[in-house]
């Protein structure tokens, strides 16, 4: 059965550390690792070589979480790797942005463009959010209207169990998986190549100057 | 110029509330009258669990899976079938059991180069050595037109901690032609040779470039 937990493990470990918690420390569920077993959007699949034959369709369950947050089963577009075992996945997404005269909401780059003289002393530019293709795309993978409208980074765990897990092995996994501040039993008993670095994202400018701000007319 | 109280009329000098996220609106009770000009206080936005913004924290994208998955992906491309792209990430390996690792490459919904403990896609595949690796890979995807859909090419190497290291020529496409549609998503696929093994991924960065 697949598990799908919102963000990384908040506990700071990485796939194989929280494998480790699950199967040897906290002893929560067994994992599946055949080699031979791969998950899929469309099912499960027997792999023999570069071939994949279907078994059929498997259970999945998604947290409460990702579900407040907008990313259903939808999410996950056809052809969606599973895989075994257990993931800490990332996706990123860019949003880019255009400049646009303010009151007209022309582009800049379509002003130009028209081979005129462009006085630029009479633009107010703005800079806006471009709905690209790939942004469309996108945003159509999440609830209507959930889709976060800035660049950002959504991180998701999942794990593929032998069994269905009983509630409060999945309670227990929740906690360590979404929730901060969650204390690892028996600590001693991980390793170093459990947890994995966590650092800032500086995806774009981290913030403006006092001065910036001033001129933008923001407090 | 202010503006003059109404006479005869007492207002209320209670500091107005500070919104909750999802309070509903409410009439109030107080027969009082409240200043035109004050100012409720607003709760800071607080991030989304799980979603990273700009300035927030992230980690590497890691898995144990023995069957190729998807680890790592770069949405909301627009990479237009004549625009070529440079593609650059890093990746590692943990030890725990002498086998190896690789990784794969997804356009849109599409698998160009499986996963697999042979293939050498993006990145060199990682020895099946008992030891922490680590490394890079450059790759490169031409204009994607027909009868030129078999490419990408790059270059990786891989390091131990030791003086080992392995550079090899790496592919983008070598198992199916590539998507001649604008490519949306990009997706690095990983695969572990041994649940023992961890595989790791991170700075999954897109450059498509302009063309003349």
């Amino acid at each position: 059965m697949l598990y799908i937990f919102l963000g990384y493990p908040q506990t700071g470990l990485n796939a194989g550390g929280l494998q480790h918690c699950v199967e040897e420390v906290e002893r929560l569920a067994i994992l599946e690792h055949d080699p031979a077993v791969q998950h899929a959007k469309e099912g499960v699949f027997i792999v023999h070589g570069s071939v994949g034959e279907r078994q059929g369709m498997f259970e999945y369950r998604l947290s409460s979480q990702l579900e407040r947050l907008g990313v259903t089963w939808d999410w996950f577009p056809e052809n969606w790797g599973f895989g075994n075992g257990c993931t800490v996945h990332k996706t990123t997404a860019n949003r880019e942005t255009m400049l646009v005269d303010h009151r007209t909401g022309a582009s800049v780059a379509d002003l130009i463009a028209t081979g005129r003289p462009l006085n630029l002393g009479q633009l107010r530019i703005q800079q806006v959010p471009k709905r690209t293709e790939g942004w469309i795309e996108y945003e159509k993978r999440w609830r209507p209207g959930t889709c976060p409208q800035k660049s950002h980074i959504l991180h998701l765990t999942w794990l593929i169990t032998k069994h269905r897990l009983p509630q409060f092995a999945y309670l227990r996994l929740e906690q360590i998986i979404e929730s901060p501040g969650t204390i690892l039993h028996d600590l001693e008993r991980y390793r170093e190549k459990d947890f994995s670095p966590v650092r800032k994202w500086g995806g774009e400018p981290q913030g403006l100057s006092k001065e910036a701000k001033t001129l933008l007319g923001m407090r | 110029m202010a503006e003059v109280k109404p006479a005869g009329v007492e207002f209320d000098t209670t500091v107005p509330v500070t919104q909750a996220s999802a309070d509903a609106a409410a009439a109030g009770v107080a027969a009082i009258p409240a200043r035109r000009d004050h100012r409720h206080g607003m709760p800071t936005l607080a991030a989304a669990p799980g979603i990273t913004f700009a300035g927030g924290n992230t980690t590497e994208a890691t898995t144990t899976s023995t069957t190729a998955v998807d680890l790592l992906s770069v949405a909301s491309l627009s990479i237009g079938a004549t625009i070529p792209f440079l593609l650059h990430m890093v990746g590692r390996k943990s030890a725990g059991a002498a086998a190896a690792g690789g990784f794969g490459l997804k356009a849109n919904t599409t698998i160009v180069g499986e996963a697999t403990l042979n293939n050498d896609v993006i990145m060199r595949r990682f020895g099946a050595v008992d030891r922490i690796e680590t490394g890079d890979g450059w790759a490169a995807a031409p204009s994607r037109v027909a009868g030129y859909l078999r490419s990408g090419s790059g270059y990786s190497t891989i390091y131990s901690a030791t003086t080992w290291q392995e550079k090899t020529a790496v592919a983008l496409a070598p198992d199916v032609d590539w998507v001649t549609v604008t490519i949306t998503d990009l997706v690095v696929r990983a695969i572990s040779g041994d649940a023992l093994i961890t595989i790791g991924a991170d700075e999954l960065h897109i450059y498509s470039l302009a063309v003349a």
